[in-house]
């Protein structure tokens, strides 16, 4: 039986399919192009719920970003351009990566994690400028685009891409490992107690985290044309995704989605603005959330305003 | 040979920014048990003054260090005071998004206002000669104020009524209110000496290096591979540790073909490296 609540989530995301699906015949091709970043940067903070949804708060996910990029530019230019299967590829290298980061990271907790996984994006970075033969050093690789670089089918390749992403979230969050992680990330005694192997599971979400970044990845490569080091395992990819995730709500779809649309819109305004520093945003955005919102605009939604953090209240405990 | 024990030396003096820039980091984390991302940055305001104060009003490198310490305290106290000191009680993982929110926030401000350019001060840079070996004399006294910072704070910390405070504050914060500790003023002050350090590091690093607005989040995570491997509360560790990364980049900036671009990766890799083999982390982190 479905719940009633089941039923609106899904009568609200085909409204907003439809709406996404309708919105490149209103406007221009700039911001056709802005919409598909938007739905990009969508799957990627939703892929990073996934992850967080374990208690494991990557600030290192440009690194999979990088790896599906690169495995797919790689396998392009060997095999020839085959988008779909380029993809898988990504995807599955992206997640090998991710068990071997994995074996290091499972056993860290909070701040550990976070700088290894950091140290690891940033390790790339510097392979991967450094490496020529291959990876092309600090100049890149170029790629063929797909569908001729026509702004549509890209555009809907995006959508198609980030509603994929919505309903793979929907479907973990709803099977047994969803459960298992917001146990996991409560308590991993209580986890273990109960039957759930936390290594299991925390592996389980970091392969699937990565999976759809790598996607993603060879999506974004072949978007843009061209991969430089930079552009795909840069700090400011992994900031702007953490920052979507957390003004929107880590733990939620729906957070996903409003964080990624209204912090990309926002990114874009100020970089039209400011020509250097663009970025305040997110450290603006990533300040004012963890200290008012720390469930982000979802919180704000679900609980009134009991989503309020009250900082003015002094936290240090004198019991 | 010669080459050798230049690039020696070269990766020893390096090692004393690199722990100039760590003692902040490891002070406000072994009290505080908070990992600041945004050390770096308060690194970077301080390298800014000191190029600031040089080129407009003509102030000795040197003497701005007194400016770089009161001014980023100050940027220190209030960032504590206005946001670090509301979630101490948060689960890290809020620490971390906060601190790295800041690091965002201080970079990106230094972009426009400053612009990417990387800055140098327009000064006579003296060399010294001592046998084959040649330096940069600005080189040698960044090296000396490093470790003299570090020997003080490590005295401060061991021997004085403050640093034995800090470090009751640091073993149970309760029972320190208990004995009358003003805690969250022993915090803010801890976290204000922490920026001012930043401060006086990157004061050192403006004659050395490059002032630009990324300089401080390469240092930042290099002292992060610093801290990692040295563990806690302990500056002799602090000391090995910079002068393990200091030589290992030099060496490999120098022996390995396009050696500086892969001497960048190196702190990453130790980070990797030390987490891998000893995942309950740092040495000295209590038991909880």
């Amino acid at each position: 039986m479905m719940e009633k609540n089941n039923i609106m989530k899904i009568l609200f995301w085909i409204i907003v399919f439809g709406i996404s699906a309708s919105i490149p015949f209103f406007i221009g091709s700039y911001y056709i192009h802005l919409a598909t970043s938007v739905f990009i940067y969508i799957a990627l903070t939703i892929a990073i719920g996934i992850l967080a949804k374990t208690g494991q708060v990557s600030i290192g996910q440009a690194a999979f970003f990088g790896i599906g990029a690169y495995a797919a530019a790689i396998f392009c230019r060997y095999l020839g351009p085959l988008p779909f299967i380029e993809f898988i590829i990504a995807g599955i290298v992206s997640s090998i990566f991710a068990l071997g980061l994995g074996a290091i990271t499972l056993r860290l907790k909070g701040i550990y994690f976070s700088i290894a996984t950091l140290s690891f994006a940033e390790t790339l970075l510097v392979i991967s400028n450094m490496e020529r033969k291959i990876l092309g050093g600090a100049t890149g690789i170029a790629v063929p685009p797909l569908f001729g670089n026509k702004i549509l089918p890209n555009y809907y390749l995006s959508l198609f891409l980030a509603f994929l992403t919505l309903i793979i979230a929907y479907l973990v969050s709803n099977s047994k490992i969803g459960f298992a992680a917001t146990v996991i990330r409560h308590d991993e005694r209580v986890a273990n107690s109960i039957g759930i192997n936390p290594t299991k599971y925390k592996i389980v979400a970091f392969l699937i985290s990565a999976f759809i970044t790598g996607v993603i990845g060879a999506y974004f490569m072949h978007y843009v044309t061209f991969i430089v080091p930079d552009e795909v395992f840069g700090l400011h990819i992994s900031v702007a995704i953490l920052a979507m995730a957390i003004f929107g709500g880590i733990y939620s779809v729906e957070g996903a989605f409003i964080g990624a649309a209204s912090l990309k819109i926002l990114e874009e305004y100020l970089r039209l603005k400011i020509r250097y520093g663009h970025m305040i945003g997110y450290g603006i955005i990533l300040i004012l959330a963890v200290l008012f919102m720390p469930n982000g605009v979802m919180g704000l939604i679900s609980k009134g305003k009991k989503g309020f953090r009250n900082p003015f209240k002094s936290i240090i405990k004198r019991s | 040979m010669t080459n050798f024990l230049q690039t020696t030396f070269n990766g020893i003096l390096t090692s004393g920014v690199y722990i100039a820039v760590t003692l902040g980091l490891a002070l406000v984390f072994g009290i505080m048990r908070i990992i600041n991302f945004a050390h770096g940055e308060l690194v970077m305001i301080g390298a800014y003054i000191t190029y600031w104060m040089f080129t407009l009003f003509g102030v000795n490198p040197y003497i701005s260090l007194i400016l770089d310490a009161g001014i980023v305290f100050l940027i220190g106290v209030l960032m504590h005071k206005l946001a670090i000191e509301k979630i101490l009680d948060a689960p890290s993982i809020d620490q971390v998004l906060l601190t790295f929110g800041f690091s965002v926030l201080f970079q990106n401000i230094a972009l426009i206002l400053w612009t990417a350019n990387p800055l140098a001060l327009s000064r006579e840079t003296v060399s010294v000669k001592i046998g084959n070996i040649q330096f940069g004399k600005d080189r040698l006294i960044v090296f000396i104020i490093g470790v003299a910072i570090a020997l003080v704070l490590s005295f401060i910390l061991s021997k004085t009524k403050i640093g034995k405070t800090l470090n009751a504050v640091s073993q149970n914060r309760t029972a320190s209110y208990l004995i009358g500790i003003n805690v969250p003023l022993f915090y803010t002050i801890a976290f204000g000496i922490s920026a001012a350090l930043a401060g006086i590091a990157g004061g050192l690093i403006s004659t050395v290096m490059y002032t630009s607005p990324y300089v401080g989040a390469r240092l930042g995570l290099r002292a992060f591979a610093i801290l990692t491997l040295a563990g806690l509360g302990n500056v002799n560790m602090t000391l090995i540790a910079s002068l393990i990364l200091g030589l290992s980049e030099s060496y490999i900036s120098v022996y390995v073909p396009q050696g500086p671009g892969w001497a960048e990766g190196v702190s990453f890799l130790i980070i990797l490296i030390v987490l891998a083999v000893r995942p309950s982390g740092l040495k000295g982190m209590r038991a909880e």
